[in-house]
């Protein structure tokens, strides 16, 4: 079905230009993209001509988006609005309309990090990530994961150099993540804030690190683990509340059962010993939960019995596939936590390394969702057994945003582009409405949910605080799974 | 024997791997000291130095790296020195990282009871190549990966390899930024050649579309028109700018299938790498459309080689195609991938004599039978799990079953100890060396692989180099030891061995090989970190009066003295490069 959508026939047209002042000059050699499907994808796409236009001939059916790709460049406005990109709704083949863009110089950041003496700090990884409040960041062309709108190390001289950046404020952190060898010198920068503006000039910050100060090793040994086979055996350690860019584990190979990990931040760790057994699995035990705030060395660490959850995952469709359901402390963040892999034939999945603690089950986002919000207790020295239901079957939402005409009776579609969210206890998801006011949302999790439209393109749904300030009534609905909700909305024009 | 250099070196290979991935590990091999008590330190102190003339090194980080206890290290002072007030008592690695300098690690004697001061410790400052990466027109190209590549012997041959440090690798390379600028650093002496590789266009999926050509300092399209690049220590070489040409109208379309092994592209990866001269390198990889097409557009003229790497995870299948294509301007190329399924490999491995040691009261006994890759190719499949099986064998056999994607490979085995290969027929026929050709329509027969036992010994000691460093350690006095060594047994005369070198750790200057096939050897005093391979022929010559040659027969014990060879760089200062 995505196969005929990709070989659509209906055509956009339009033109990309640069903001220079007050004048705007034709963009060559950007390509405008248009993505469709969920999860979104590329599928077709056109280079701008030295007149700056570009014609787009395979427009897929349906609702597309229109987005420009351009290194060097932001999007000010599409189609008139202040937003990076704009949703239409194409016909099988003819004219999808005309959209065009403005565009204007991403800003550049540089500078040097130097140590305690004045000398350059080499290698560490600097990265900026958008200030806590300011708008969500949408370029989406950061070399980093999460949330970084960019990232890069210092060379030898102590230089970085981070190009591409949306003006705003960020927040700047440098960091030495990964050494080799261990014993390098680290340091560390606290976070702080920096204005960036957009323009063909760098902008240039110098910073002073603290060196090795508040990272610490552990060492020790792992009672038990002599007659394995070393090389099957490692252990690992992840912060126990992992939140950002701080839920990577580290990995040391055991021999005799010996092991040491060096440049922690100061923080509690779990420990677990893993084991790669002949089923493909992996085997987990529980070690310790440590408080690092200093070295830890010669600690003597025996494995727990099997402390964790275990259990089988059902498929409420029928269709089966392997997964990776992730299992989180509850009341934390989905991206920390661990994966359970589970696979075929049977779909069981076993984690005997667990903290003693609460914890909740997730899917990523994607084809298919956990049909209950799974929540389960580890008790020390025991296995909790859990049956989880997948399903792939999802609900839509669809509607139309209409302007009230005052008097309460809803009358015209808007005509003008709004942000439409969902928020409920699966989670928050957001769509564009095109310019006639249609939106849709084509997998949502059933259960209940508020819905409601903004005006402004940036608005963070998953912002308590933006429910407050919606600009159309907020209404509550209920989703079921492989029906289609039709919801108006009305908007106070 | 065998069976314990083999195993030295999947550790190795284990601990390499998390390496790589940028990850902490324990030092592997070696000796382990048993439990840890409350150990002796004493004071240390020393300064560090480069240059000819001893130039102090401030900031420096020096750390005694004692396997199991706590590191001991001091930053250096403006005039070089350093005190470590709690350096562990024995024989232990010392290190100097600071940055722009070259990596220090050596093996230091540190003695009990009295402090060790004196010591002077010389590093290198690393070289820069810096420039700028331009198209025709002379615009910035952004986002360019840059590489410093080296010819170095690898697994047989040698190869062009990136010489930029291995964090660097990791972190994705060296690449152009918004200006085109690039700064490769940490770089040792040397000669290079700088490649450049641009990253593609943004597209769709199945296609892989270059706005320029990759290319080789200054102007060139291949490794033969590339200029060397020579670097001293400390030197930095700028204005090394590259002028890459606009890619050619070229394009290629093809498709990824595997009917042969049922298995779908919906979509999968495809990798695609260009032939230049001996050196195969990958020039971008990504998915192929739903329907498992992919376009090419923009490479230039020459020889190619697409991939595809199919897997069904829940089936436990995969399927591995490579398929060499041309790149023309005249005509459009079609490129078919057939993706081939593993097949099934049956065989035995039958002892010759096996020695009551050989298993346990009951006879069982127990072996692993591996296959590698020929080579490093990066187009040639990498290992999977089907690729190495468990033996467990009654007597004097042992039945095995493998799987693996049609190619040619090198089969391994390890134990029963102090046996070793000593030939493989495939249904009565001698299969030379150790190879192993799987082709398309698999192997019908039995893989008989006979293990026997009728070995010998090899043993004997090493004479240490004459080296004004370490004399005082090895006089009682503590300092630098001499590197620690390994002697390596590598079969007589040209051509592929029949069966893999062998290893043997030296300890107190002496050295013992266990288990030794019979045959004729050249044998070396390698020391640990070289800085170049034993096996590559353009030092094998001058190294010839370093070896000694052994026959080792059957039941025999041969006795060698061996002269140590040089590190690369005792080398350098000897004039031999």
């Amino acid at each position: 079905m995505l196969a005929q959508a990709a070989w659509g026939a209906a055509f956009l047209t339009g033109t990309v230009s640069e903001q220079d002042g007050s004048d705007a000059v034709p963009l060559h050699g950007a390509y405008v993209q248009v993505k469709a499907g969920s999860p979104e994808r590329v599928v077709a796409q056109a280079e701008t001509d030295s007149r700056g236009r570009y014609l787009i001939e395979d427009a897929p059916e349906g609702r597309v988006t229109l987005g420009v790709a351009a290194a060097g460049y932001y999007t000010v406005k599409a189609g008139g609005l202040d937003s990076e990109t704009i949703t239409r709704t194409c016909p099988p083949e003819g004219e999808c309309g005309s959209v065009d863009f403005v565009t204007a110089r991403a800003g550049v950041l540089e500078g040097y990090l130097s140590d305690d003496f004045g000398g350059p700090v080499q290698g560490a990884e600097v990265t900026l990530t958008p200030a806590p409040g300011a708008a969500p960041e949408r370029l989406g062309r950061g070399r980093a994961g999460g949330r970084a709108a960019g990232s890069a190390h210092s060379d030898d001289r102590g230089y970085f150099r981070i190009w591409d950046l949306k003006p705003g404020r960020y927040l700047f952190e440098a960091r030495m993540r990964f050494l080799f060898p261990r014993w390098l010198p680290k340091f560390r920068l606290d976070a702080r804030e920096v204005e960036i503006t957009g323009g063909v000039e760098p902008q240039s910050v110098s910073f002073q690190l603290r060196g090795d100060a508040g990272v610490f090793s552990i060492s020790g040994i792992v009672e038990g683990l002599a007659d394995e086979e070393p090389g099957q055996t490692f252990v690992a350690i992840r912060p126990k509340a992992t939140s950002g860019g701080d839920s990577w584990a580290l990995f040391t190979v055991a021999r005799e059962g010996k092991f040491r990990v060096d440049g922690l931040e100061k923080g509690d760790y779990v420990l677990q010993t893993g084991r790669d057994s002949s089923s493909n699995t992996r085997e987990f035990r529980l070690l310790a939960v440590l408080t690092v705030d200093r070295d830890l060395m010669d600690l003597r660490l025996r494995s727990s019995p099997p402390t964790g959850v275990r259990g089988r995952v059902a498929f409420a469709d029928g269709e089966k596939s392997n997964l990776n359901v992730r299992i989180h402390p509850r009341g934390t963040e989905a991206r920390a936590g661990e994966y359970l892999r589970v696979e075929g034939p049977d779909y069981a999945f076993e984690h005997g390394g667990l903290p003693p603690g609460e914890y909740s089950a997730s899917l990523r986002p994607g084809g298919r969702y956990l049909v209950e919000d799974y929540a389960f207790t580890v008790h020390p020295g025991s296995m909790t057994d859990l049956e989880m239901a997948v399903s792939s079957e999802f609900a839509k939402v669809r509607g139309t945003v209409r302007l009230g005409s005052g008097s309460g009776r809803s009358s015209r579609p808007a005509g003008a582009h709004f942000l439409v969210g969902l928020r409920g206890g699966r989670g928050s998801f957001s769509s564009a409405a095109d310019e006639n006011g249609v939106f849709a949302f084509d997998k949502v999790i059933p259960g209940e949910y508020r819905i409601a439209a903004w005006r402004d393109p940036d608005t963070d749904v998953s912002d308590e605080e933006a429910w407050a300030e919606a600009d159309s009534a907020v209404r509550t609905i209920t989703v079921e799974a492989g029906f289609e909700m039709e919801v108006d909305l009305t908007a106070e024009r | 024997m065998q069976a314990n250099g083999a195993r030295m070196r999947t550790r190795v290979l284990a601990a390499s791997i998390l390496a790589s991935a940028g990850l902490v590990c324990a030092q592997p091999g070696g000796p382990s000291s048993g439990p840890s008590q409350p150990a002796e330190t004493v004071e240390l102190r020393g300064r560090v130095l480069w240059g000819r003339r001893g130039v102090p090194v401030r900031g420096a980080k020096v750390a005694v790296t004692a396997r199991e206890r706590e590191n001991a290290s001091a930053f250096t002072r403006f005039n070089g020195s350093f005190v470590i007030e709690n350096a562990p008592v024995g024989d232990h690695e010392i290190g100097v990282a600071a940055p722009g300098y070259e990596l220090l690690q050596k093996r230091i004697r540190i003695p009990s009871g009295r402090p060790l001061g004196g010591l002077d410790l010389r590093i290198e400052r690393s070289a820069v190549i810096t420039g700028r990466v331009l198209d025709e027109d002379g615009r910035a190209v952004v986002g360019a990966t840059v590489e410093a590549l080296q010819e170095q012997f690898l697994e047989g041959r040698l190869r062009w390899r990136d010489r930029s440090s291995r964090m660097t690798r990791f972190q994705g390379g060296f690449r152009t930024d918004d200006r085109g600028a690039y700064r490769i650093f940490g770089l040792p002496a040397g000669e290079y050649v700088i490649a450049v590789r641009p990253t593609e266009e943004p597209g769709l999926d199945g296609q892989l579309r270059f706005a320029a050509a990759p290319g080789y300092f200054p102007n060139a399209d291949s490794l033969s028109g590339a200029a060397r690049v020579i670097l001293g220590w400390g030197e930095e070489k700028q204005g090394i700018d590259v002028r890459l040409v606009k890619a050619p109208p070229t394009s290629a379309h093809g498709r990824v299938s595997s009917q042969d092994a049922r298995l779908s592209c919906s979509p999968c990866r495809f990798e695609v790498y260009r032939r230049d001269g001996s050196s195969v390198r990958q020039i971008g990889s990504r998915s192929t459309t739903e329907q498992g097409s992919f376009s090419l557009f923009g490479l230039p003229p020459g020889r190619y080689l697409a991939v595809a790497r199919l897997y069904d995870r829940r089936a436990g299948r995969q399927a591995f195609g490579r398929q060499p294509f041309t790149v023309s301007e005249e005509r459009v190329e079609a490129v078919e991938v057939e993706a081939l399924a593993e097949r099934d490999i049956v065989g035995r491995l039958v002892l010759v004599d096996p020695p009551d040691s050989a298993g346990d009261e009951s006879g069982a006994w127990s072996s692993q039978v591996r296959l590698e890759a020929d080579n490093l190719d990066p187009t040639e499949t990498r290992r999977t799990r089907g690729m190495f099986a468990k033996v467990e064998g009654m007597g004097g056999e042992g039945p095995f079953e493998l799987t693996a994607v049609p190619g040619r490979y090198r089969l391994e085995v390890v134990g029963p100890k102090g046996a070793y290969v000593e030939g493989i027929e495939i249904d009565g026929r001698p299969v030379p060396g150790s190879k192993l050709t799987v082709p398309s329509s698999g192997i019908s027969g039995d893989v008989v692989v006979t293990m026997s036992f009728a070995t010998g010994t090899v043993r004997g000691t090493v004479r240490e180099l004459e080296d004004g460093e370490s004399t005082g350690a090895l006089l009682g006095k503590g300092g630098l030891l001499p590197p620690a060594r390994t002697v390596w047994l590598l079969p007589a005369g040209e051509g592929s061995p029949a069966h893999p070198r062998l290893l043997g750790r030296v300890r107190e200057g002496g050295f013992e090989i266990t288990a030794a096939p019979p045959g004729e050897y050249e044998a070396f005093a390698f020391p640990d970190r070289a800085g170049y391979s034993i096996e590559d022929p353009r030092y094998r010559k001058k190294l010839a009066r370093y070896g000694g040659k052994v026959e080792v027969k059957s039941g025999e014990t041969a006795v060698l003295d061996l002269q140590a060879l040089p590190t690369r760089e005792q080398f350098d200062q000897e004039g031999l490069r």
